[in-house]
C-alpha cells in the first residue's frame, strides 16, 4: 500500500508538454515566474491566467489532479489574502470601516494579485516540473543545465547522482519503515496513545533500525556500483541524450513574447498600484 | 581452453594489524578455466565471499598471488585503468536484489554499466536490449524496479552485468534471499549466461541442490579449499561434508543413509530426478525377486 506512492506525481501521457525537453520546461517555469512578479498590469494578469488556462488544456491532465496541488496551499493562501486585505493602507478614504478594520480599494487589489499570482505560480510549476516530466528526466535536465558549472568544479553530476539515487530508493526506505513498524509493534510498541512528546520519543525505535539500515544500503550500493565500474562523470556516456527540437524554441520563444509584451505593457499602461513593486 | 583465474597461495585477512592471526582466505591455490560453471561452497564465514570480492578487485590480496585474465592482482594494487579492466570483465551480482539496482526505470540501470564505459550511445542502447532479452525482461524495460519480484530484480541486475560484456560473472550467494520461484529463475538465467553467452560462471552458494547443477564444485573450509571436483565427486564424499558442517543434497543423503543399512545403490547421484530413478529400478528389480531384501 505504502509502496505504491508516487513521487512528484508524474502523470503519464503524450502531450507537447510531456514531450518537451525537461531542460525547456525548467527554463520554461523559471521565465514564467519573472514575468508572474514583473507584470503589474491587469491585462497581463488575465494573459498570464488565460496562458496557464491553455498550457493545463495542453497537458490533458484532469483539472481535479492539477487542482490538488492548490488545495494543499489554500490555508496559507487565504491568510496572506487576509493580511493583504486588512493590513494595506490606501491613500482614498476606506471602503469598508468597521471597528479597527479598515479595507481600502489597494487592499482589495493586493489580495486578489497576490493570491493570483501564487497559484498561477504553483499551476504552472506543478505542470511543468512534475506532471508532464518524470524525476529522472528532471533529474537529467538539471544536471544538463547547471554543468558549465563543471568548469568552477562544482560536483554537478554527483549532485544529480544523489538525487536520482535518492528517488531510487524512497520506495525501499517506505517499505524498510513498514517492516520495521511491524517488528516494532510486534514487540509490543505503542504509537499511537500519549502526548506529543510519548508519541515522538515512541518514534525512536523506527528511526534507529532505519538509520543503520540505511547506511548499509548505501554501503552495498557503492560496492555494487564500483562493480559495474562507475568512477564519477567523468568519461561516462548517455543512453538517452536530451535534445532541443524545433518546438523547444518554438515554446521558448513563444513564452519570451509574452514576457516581453508584459513588460511592455507595464510601461504603456496603468498599472495597478505604484506599491506592487515591493511585493 | 585457456585459463581465466589462477590463484597461487592467496592469502587475504580482514584485521589490517593482526594479518596473519585468522586470514579469511589461506593459502589459496586453484585455476579456473574460461567457459567453466563453478559452484562454490561453504558454510556462513569460509571465507568464500571474501574469494568473490577478490576478483574483481573489491579487495585486494594480502598474500599469494592472483592471476583475472592474465593480469596479476597485487596487494598494492592501485593502477586503476587496470581496475577498470578488470572490473568490467569480470562482472559481480549480490545478494540483495534492492542493494545494486541504482536507477528508478528498469532500462535506465541496465544501461549503467555501458555508461560507465563511455560506449556509443547507439551501442548502449543495443547492449540493453539484448541484455533485457537475454534474462527476458524486455517487456518491463520501463517498469520501475521496486514494484518487481525479487528474482525479476535479480535478473535486471544479471542484465545489468551482461550489458557490459562481460567474460565472467560471479554470483555472490545471489539466490540467497529469493523466494524458491524467484530462486528458480534467476538460476535459469546463470546457466543460460554460461551456456548461451559462453560466461565463465562463479556461483557462490549455500544451497547444495544449485551447487550440484554446476560442472565442478569447490569447498571452501575455514578459509582453505576443502574439496575440488565434479559434483558427483565432492558430493560422494557424504560423511566428510558433514564434518564441515554442509549437507549433501537430498536424494543423495538418502541413498547414503540406504548405503549404510545395507542396500546396494550408488554414491554418486545427486540430481533428484537420477536419484528417483535409480531408487524405482532398485526396488523393481528386487520386488520380481520376491522383494526379500526390500
Amino acid at each position: 500500500m505504502l509502496k505504491d506512492i508516487t513521487f512528484g506525481q508524474y502523470f503519464p501521457g503524450q502531450s507537447l508538454l510531456h514531450r518537451l525537453d525537461p531542460r525547456t520546461k525548467i527554463l520554461l517555469s523559471l521565465i514564467f515566474i519573472v514575468i508572474l512578479f514583473v507584470a503589474k498590469t491587469p491585462i497581463a494578469f488575465l494573459l498570464m491566467i488565460l496562458l496557464t488556462a491553455v498550457f493545463v488544456e495542453m497537458s490533458k491532465i484532469p483539472f481535479g489532479t492539477i487542482f490538488k496541488g492548490i488545495r494543499a496551499v489554500l490555508i496559507l493562501l487565504l491568510f496572506t489574502a487576509a493580511i493583504n486585505l486588512f493590513l494595506t493602507k490606501g491613500q482614498g478614504t476606506p471602503l469598508l470601516e468597521f471597528w479597527v478594520i479598515k479595507i481600502y480599494a489597494e487592499g482589495i487589489w493586493r489580495a486578489v494579485i497576490m493570491a493570483v499570482r501564487v497559484v498561477l505560480l504553483i499551476l504552472i510549476s506543478g505542470l511543468f516540473l512534475t506532471y508532464t516530466t518524470t524525476p529522472i528526466a528532471l533529474t537529467d535536465g538539471i544536471e544538463s543545465l547547471l554543468s558549465p558549472l563543471k568548469k568552477i568544479r562544482i560536483p554537478v553530476h554527483e549532485f544529480a547522482m544523489m538525487i536520482t539515487i535518492a528517488l531510487r530508493f524512497i520506495p525501499t526506505l517506505i517499505e524498510e519503515t513498514d517492516r520495521v513498524i511491524s517488528a516494532q509493534k510486534a514487540r509490543g510498541a505503542d504509537f499511537s496513545s500519549g502526548g506529543l512528546i510519548k508519541r515522538a520519543r515512541a518514534l525512536i525505535p523506527i528511526l534507529v533500525p532505519l538509520l543503520v539500515s540505511s547506511i548499509k544500503h548505501a554501503e552495498d550500493l557503492a560496492t555494487a556500483m564500483e562493480c559495474r565500474c562507475y568512477r564519477g562523470g567523468d568519461g561516462r556516456t548517455r543512453m538517452v541524450k536530451l535534445t532541443y527540437r524545433t518546438r523547444d524554441f518554438l515554446m521558448l520563444l513563444f513564452v519570451l513574447a509574452i514576457g516581453a509584451s508584459v513588460f511592455v505593457l507595464n510601461h504603456y499602461i496603468p498599472i495597478l498600484l505604484p506599491d506592487l513593486y515591493y511585493f | 581452453m585457456s585459463e581465466f583465474i589462477r590463484a597461487e597461495d592467496l592469502s587475504f585477512a580482514y584485521e589490517e594489524d593482526a594479518p596473519k592471526v585468522h586470514p579469511a582466505l589461506d593459502r589459496i591455490s586453484l585455476s579456473v578455466d574460461s567457459g567453466e560453471y563453478v559452484a562454490v561452497l561453504g558454510h556462513n564465514g569460509s571465507g568464500k565471499s571474501t574469494f568473490a570480492k577478490l576478483l574483481n578487485v573489491i579487495l585486494t590480496p594480502s598474500d599469494g598471488r592472483l592471476y583475472v585474465d592474465g593480469k596479476e592482482i597485487t596487494p598494492d594494487f592501485s593502477d586503476e585503468e587496470t581496475v577498470f579492466d578488470v572490473r568490467r570483465r569480470v562482472g559481480m551480482i549480490f545478494q540483495n536484489p534492492d542493494n545494486q539496482l541504482v536507477a528508478t526505470i528498469v532500462e535506465e540501470d541496465v544501461a549503467f554499466g555501458p555508461e560507465n564505459l563511455g560506449l556509443p550511445r547507439e551501442e548502449i542502447r543495443r547492449r540493453v536490449d539484448m541484455a533485457l532479452d537475454a534474462v527476458g525482461m524486455r517487456e518491463f524495460a520501463h517498469h520501475a524496479p521496486h514494484h518487481l519480484s525479487g528474482g525479476q530484480k535479480q535478473r535486471i541486475a544479471i542484465a545489468g552485468v551482461l550489458a557490459m560484456k562481460p567474460a565472467c560473472m560471479v554470483f555472490d550467494e545471489s539466490t540467497a534471499m529469493l523466494d524458491p520461484r524467484g530462486r528458480s529463475e534467476v538460476m535459469s538465467a546463470i546457466e543460460k549466461m554460461n551456456r548461451e553467452e559462453n560466461i565463465t560462471v562463479l556461483h557462490i552458494t549455500h544451497y547444495m541442490d544449485e551447487a550440484a547443477r554446476a560442472d565442478r564444485v569447490i569447498v571452501i573450509n575455514d578459509g582453505k579449499i576443502f574439496m575440488d571436483g565434479t559434483p558427483k565427486e565432492v558430493f560422494s564424499r557424504v560423511d566428510e561434508l558433514r564434518s564441515v558442517g554442509l549437507e549433501v543434497p537430498q536424494g543423495t543423503e538418502l541413498l547414503h543413509a540406504l548405503r549404510a543399512d545395507g542396500f546396494e545403490l550408488p554414491a554418486d547421484l545427486i540430481r533428484p530426478d537420477e536419484c528417483i530413478d535409480c531408487l524405482a529400478e532398485y526396488l523393481e528389480k528386487h520386488s520380481k525377486n520376491g522383494g526379500a531384501s526390500v
